[in-house]
């Protein structure tokens, strides 16, 4: 996997990854798999022990309908804030660092309870760089999904990393 | 892996593409009524589909449709005709989708739900009879009213342990039933 671009979403605030020149909006792709029942259903199937386990009763139908609401909830705010907020939105993906850096990765969620919906992102300068999302039902990230998200976040900082230190980043604006 | 060449640069500063991501956020929310009907009705199919063990190409078959119509419908997203649901409620044999007719009763299928309510029932019931039982009581005696009622509710907690025993994961949707 290689990130082939860094688009503005929202400019000077909000930006996305494109991986291997593909051209395929990541944002676009998680409202689809998100607002998708087909797809969901087969998703907590597949973990459907990962979903027995989040601490309160699920049926499939519940748990779907929930995601459902969710993305729309998550997708509606940050198209209604327009990039206002964003510091409200995203937080260190490691809950025990309580400061934010830049270069550092974090996660998105918006303010619901046992909402499991994650974009994730790294952060520069005031600025959110989208790489991925995912469900997150467990408290650690050692689902398959969950570290393909990290190996993402991993790339971009370390691309950001080589970039700033060949003074280099200005460019982009960041 | 870094950017070196200006070339790079420029064609990571292309100008912003549509972001369809915030139209299809606006859609959903002016149209979240029939949506939601959407996604419940697609649920009820694929529940029904394992039920009888079929795949998306053998209700495309039943209903006479082609297989990405019925793709479609399963993700829950489509404006579903009233002829396509006529269809599924066919190809299915049950009512996927329906309307009650003045004959009918909505009943909750939650057993849980249902298991409250029945206790609850039973619970106001038993009141009803107690407090009239210690009413004919104290016209009878002259006995102290707080005791001989709080020693009459302590039948209460047995109801909702019960209730609260039965599992909750039972099916949760609504259905219609005859009266």
């Amino acid at each position: 996997m290689r990130i082939s671009s860094i688009l503005p979403v929202i400019p000077e605030k909000l930006f996305r990854v494109t991986y291997d020149d593909n051209g395929e909006n990541l944002l676009e792709l998680l409202q689809d798999q998100w607002t998708d029942t087909q797809w969901l259903r087969d998703f907590f199937t597949e973990f459907r022990k990962d979903l027995n386990d989040v601490g309160e009763p699920f049926t499939m139908t519940s748990a779907v309908k929930q995601t459902i609401s969710d993305a729309d909830a998550l997708f509606l705010t940050l198209h209604e804030n327009n990039g206002d907020n964003l510091s409200d939105f995203f937080k260190p993906l490691d809950n025990r660092q309580t400061t934010v850096t830049d270069n550092q990765s974090q996660k998105g969620r918006i303010e619901r309870p046992r909402t499991w919906l994650r974009l994730y992102a790294v952060h520069y300068d005031g600025k959110y760089i989208i790489t991925g999302g995912a469900i997150k039902l467990t408290d650690g990230m050692n689902r398959p999904h969950l570290k393909e998200e990290i190996y993402k976040l991993d790339l971009l900082r370390k691309k950001l990393k080589l970039d700033i230190n060949q003074g280099t980043l200005g460019y982009l604006d960041l | 892996m870094s950017i070196t060449s200006k070339a790079e640069f420029e064609k990571l500063l292309s100008p912003p593409k549509e972001e369809k991501w915030r139209e299809g956020a606006e859609f959903r929310k002016a149209n979240a009524d029939w949506l939601n009907l959407s996604a419940d009705i697609a649920l009820k199919v694929m529940d029904e589909m394992d039920k009888q063990g079929i795949k998306g190409t053998e209700l495309a078959a039943r209903m006479g449709v082609s297989p990405q119509q019925v793709s479609k419908i399963l993700k829950g997203r489509e404006n579903l005709k009233l002829e396509t649901i006529a269809k599924l409620n066919q190809a299915l044999g049950v009512k996927i989708f329906a309307i009650p007719s003045e004959h009918e009763i909505i009943v909750k299928s939650d057993m849980n739900s249902l298991m409250k309510m029945l206790a609850t029932e039973m619970l106001k019931q038993h009141i009803k009879m107690n407090l009239r039982q210690v009413s004919q009581k104290k016209q009878e005696v002259n006995i102290p009213e707080r005791p001989a009622i709080e020693q009459d509710f302590s039948f209460a907690s047995g109801y909702v342990n019960v209730a609260s025993k039965i599992s909750s994961k039972a099916g949760e949707s609504n259905y219609a039933m005859a009266a």
